[in-house]
């Protein structure tokens, strides 16, 4: 309870996702240096706890039917909490009238990718751009050692230039900026130092998703592209949005509705179908959501959020039982009590 | 004898206060006329209301009805300007505006405009700026400025089809115009070619010597002037939405100046053009035969225009007139004093009456809510208002059920409380706006309102019939002089609600979630409105477990259900003031102070009894 309202009021604060990683996210909250059970560690026990009571402690009774059912749904649920956590994928996915997709965006991961004459080669997840970490692959022909990373940075311009620095880095310095409370308007950064190239191209470079203009290396004529971006993942089938139709109550500029006319495309195979608000498209465990919508240049792109949960059914099963146990047992107690 | 007087409290219900004079105009009509406002068409009367609300703050004027001073402004605009309706909210303001000092705070229109024209920088500087960061003092000027706009917009909405004042018949000859139609603008805007080259040909010949201009050549520079003056003040008019879509294509509904500005006119909005001309003019000369008529033929042509559902409009119209909240919360409150008279009197028939009269009052309560779905084709709660007004039935239903057969005063008294407490608040929360409102995209969906919302307003309600429920115990407990049968018996009762709570509560938590996984595919996003709802499970949960488990005494129990209320106000609309989240409606200081009021004054409660009990010796084994 505390960890809940603690958790509620800071959204205020420091928002949504900030406030979910402190207090709602973690197996262990700290409170300054003192360690205390986070949200998991107590749900954690909560579990165990049932475990224990339904095998060792429950009469297994016709007349505790119900009680059992009950208890044993919110195991079910909160299973479903612990493969959602491990294995759920979440991202989003931008499309334009006529624009067709099969990248998915992840809402909060960043990776710094490296790109050879324009195709992918490589990417470097997040949870590796620690200082000190040196990054090296069998086809790159020079090596990257991370000297910073930052979820949220910004850019100031320099006066003088840095000897060694190369593309961006020459005229910015990258630094450190407190969290936003929308992880949106958070732009990470990277600051590495890359050596063993050819052409004398080693020296400082800086990665922003503030930047438009990546970090580039040429090495016997090949193109390399460093950026920092939000981690891409590739679907088996690909996207292609026919229109957008957001409907608004008519008068005002209040939205009624939101659509998108999209074509499935899968090998040979292309069909179409739409995704509306309420409304998700399923396709090989993954789910489409109409999340919201963008104006940009007169023309609307739609945002669709792309989710991939293999705990998905588990709170269907578990309200089923919940509902089914609860009920049992108040009727069990109102006819005790008629029967008194 | 109960019956009758139950009987007798029914038949006097549907009486209204102020009966319609006979000899006055006739409203019925003019007040179900459709109009398209906040995305949702509506009778005219219903717009009047609001709109009167809001710019008010009383549902309507002294001695008048909404639709009347509404037909008042739209037809008689010189005279609606120095009614003083305005009512600015602070002292502040009023001094910020440099408005003359007046006890009650309201001003007339030409007050307020002559105010706003003297402190333009202040309104730019506010335009500029981001809503969300308003100080509550710009969030009221921000209002007030609106308010004094749309009533702008109300006075100028026919002044297309007010003849102008200042144009001689001569002027008139010399355009053309001689057929002796009333020289409107609308019907001006045939000639308005005529009298662009007239003007220009004088403008060519004798530039701004006016001195030399011919009584004609005036007579066009002045209405020139008029027309751009009119042009100026009205052309963005667009609040009236009164004329209904006529090509294919379109849904919208368009004021009258905005049909001119838009080019959308059709045959059918010159039709209307001519009956407003002919209402108006009716209104002015003071003939009710003939305003009857005209509003009778405008509401015909209203009703058979696709998307409008003439049963609908009545329907409104008469939930409106019939004000059925506060007749709701009469009944409540007599059926409350019946409860409190028949157990301090120890009688049994002032309850069975009490009993009656709170039945008569839920009946009233379904109708009531049975209408708003009617007329909003959804079901009964998808805002905080109809949320409120939801629970307090919820509550009578559980009184009158536990009171089913013997009909004690506790389950009367509880459940009449909460549900007064309820509807009280309702008119606090509902604001300035329309009660009877459309919703955003993603809760646009009867499935969820009618299963998840339904479901956790019921465990709201439930939840508190327990607290109150506990409340009651701790209070008789406290002032002693009752039997310990009693109190086992309402402690059952209370564990029974308290059971029937956490189903509601978890299972309409849970479909919330569903409902989240369904629309933006996650289950739980910790959102403050679904901790709210978790916080409600958990703190029944702990109860109910902590009184089978043994580690919670009779007292320690009840103690902890009294809590309960406060944790459902926090949880439904404490979580409000946070401002954060997909659930969080608009929320007021008023609305903010009742909220902490009602905690503080159940904190103290709980603990002053608790306190009391505590020290008694007596039932001491007992807990």
């Amino acid at each position: 309870m505390v960890l809940l309202v603690s958790g509620t009021i800071s959204q205020r604060y420091i928002g949504l996702y900030q406030s979910q990683n402190l207090f709602l996210g973690n197996y262990i909250f700290w409170l300054g240096s003192v360690p205390l059970p986070g949200a998991y560690f107590t749900l954690g026990l909560i579990g165990v706890s049932l475990v224990v009571k339904l095998v060792l402690k429950s009469p297994w009774k016709k007349s505790r039917l119900g009680v059992i059912i009950a208890h044993s749904s919110i195991l079910v649920l909160l299973v479903g909490a612990l493969v959602t956590d491990l294995f759920r994928q979440e991202g989003y996915m931008i499309l334009g009238p006529g624009d067709t997709e099969s990248t998915v965006y992840d809402y909060h991961a960043r990776e710094l990718a490296i790109l050879k004459n324009g195709k992918w080669l490589l990417s470097v997840p997040q949870s590796q751009l620690r200082q000190g970490n040196i990054i090296s692959h069998p086809s790159l022909p020079f090596s990257l050692r991370i000297n910073a990373y930052y979820p949220n940075s910004v850019l100031s311009p320099l006066t003088t230039s840095v000897s060694l620095a190369h593309g961006p880095a020459k005229n910015f310095s990258l630094n450190f900026a407190p969290l936003n409370s929308e992880d949106a308007d958070n732009n990470s950064g990277a600051v590495f130092e890359v050596s063993g190239t050819l052409s004398q191209q080693d020296g400082v470079y800086i990665a922003s998703e503030y930047l438009a203009e990546p970090s580039v290396i040429l090495e016997k004529s090949d193109h390399y592209e460093i950026i920092l971006r939000h981690e891409q993942r590739e679907l088996p089938f690909s996207v292609h949005l026919i229109r957008f139709e957001k409907s608004d109550y008519p008068g005002t500029d209040m939205a009624r509705s939101y659509k998108s006319q999209i074509t499935v495309k899968e090998g040979t195979l292309a069909w179409d179908t739409s995704i509306e608000m309420n409304q998700p498209l399923r396709h090989l465990g993954y789910t489409f959501y109409q999340s919201s919508f963008l104006e940009k240049d007169g023309k609307q792109y739609t945002v669709l959020a792309v989710v991939k949960n293999i705990g998905a059914l588990f709170p269907y099963i578990a309200i089923a039982s919940l509902c089914t146990g609860l009920l049992l047992h108040l009727v069990g107690m109102l006819l005790t009590k008629a029967r008194q | 004898m109960t019956r009758i007087f139950t009987l007798i409290l029914a038949l006097l219900l549907p009486l209204q206060l102020h009966a319609e004079d006979p000899q006055a105009f006739s409203y019925s009509a003019f007040s179900q006329i459709p109009i398209l406002h906040e995305g949702r068409i509506k009778p005219l009367g219903s717009f009047a209301r609001v709109l009167f609300k809001q710019i008010n703050g009383h549902a309507s004027p002294e001695h008048a009805s909404a639709i009347q001073w509404l037909a008042h402004a739209l037809f008689k605009p010189s005279e609606a300007m120095n009614e003083r309706i305005f009512f600015v909210q602070s002292d502040e303001l009023v001094k910020v505006l440099s408005l003359p000092v007046n006890k009650n705070r309201y001003y007339n229109f030409s007050e307020m405009a002559a105010a706003f024209a003297d402190h333009q920088s202040l309104f730019e500087t506010l335009a500029s700026k981001n809503k969300k960061a308003f100080t509550p003092q710009e969030q009221k000027l921000s209002d007030l400025y609106n308010n004094v706009n749309n009533f702008a917009d109300i006075l100028g909405t026919f002044s297309l089809l007010v003849p102008l004042t200042d144009v001689d018949n001569q002027t008139l000859e010399y355009l053309g115009v001689n057929d002796h139609s009333p020289a409107t603008y609308l019907y001006l805007l045939k000639f308005r070619r005529e009298i662009r080259t007239k003007e220009l040909i004088t403008l060519t010949q004798k530039a701004d010597h006016i001195e030399t201009y011919t009584p004609t050549e005036l007579g066009i520079a002045r209405l020139t002037a008029r027309i751009t003056l009119l042009e100026k003040m009205d052309k963005n008019n667009s609040l009236l939405r009164i004329i209904p879509p006529y090509w294919e294509g379109t849904e919208e509904w368009l004021a009258p100046w905005s049909v001119i500005n838009k080019d959308a006119g059709s045959p059918l909005s010159a039709t209307l053009f001519a009956d407003w001309q002919a209402l108006a003019m009716a209104y002015q000369q003071d003939e009710k035969t003939e305003w009857q008529e005209k509003s009778q033929k405008l509401l015909m042509r209203g009703q058979t225009r696709p998307g409008v559902r003439p049963w609908a409009l009545a329907l409104e119209v008469f939930y409106n007139d019939f004000n059925f909240l506060n007749k709701v919360f009469i009944t409540y409150i007599v059926a409350l004093g019946l409860a409190i008279a028949g157990l301090l009197r120890r009688s049994s028939r002032l309850q069975v009456f009490a009993y009656r009269v709170m039945a008569l009052g839920a009946t009233l309560h379904c109708i009531m809510i049975v209408i708003r779905m009617a007329i909003l084709m959804r079901p009964p709660v998808s805002t905080l208002y109809e949320s409120m007004v939801f629970v307090s039935l919820i509550a009578i239903v559980f009184g009158l059920r536990l009171e089913w057969r013997i009909h004690r005063a506790d389950g009367l008294i509880i459940s009449s409380f909460v549900a007064c407490l309820l509807l009280a608040a309702a008119n606090v929360f509902a604001g300035n706006s329309d009660s009877l409102e459309v919703l955003v995209a993603v809760l646009n969906t009867n499935f969820w309102l009618a299963t998840h919302v339904v479901c956790i307003t019921t465990g709201y309600g439930s939840s508190l019939v327990a607290g109150t429920l506990a409340q009651l115990y701790l209070f008789k407990r406290a002032i002693g002089r009752v039997e310990e049968r009693d109190l086992i018996a309402l402690q059952r009762r209370i564990h029974l609600v308290a059971l029937i709570a956490l189903f509601f509560t978890s299972v309409g938590t849970m479909l919330g979630g569903i409902w989240a996984d369904q629309s933006w595919g996650r289950f739980w996003g910790w959102d403050p409105k679904e901790n709210g709802a978790l916080w409600i499970v958990l703190w029944l949960i702990w109860l109910i477990h902590g009184r089978i488990a043994g580690q919670l005494g009779h007292l320690g129990f009840a103690v902890g259900m009294a809590f309960i209320n406060i944790v459902v106000a926090l949880a439904w609309v404490g979580v409000n003031l946070l401002n954060v989240g997909l659930h969080s409606y608009g929320f007021t200081d008023l609305a903010a102070n009742s909220l902490f009021s009602f905690c503080a004054f159940e904190l103290v409660f709980i603990a002053i009894t608790t306190i009391i009990i505590r020290r008694q010796k007596t039932l001491s084994g007992y807990l």
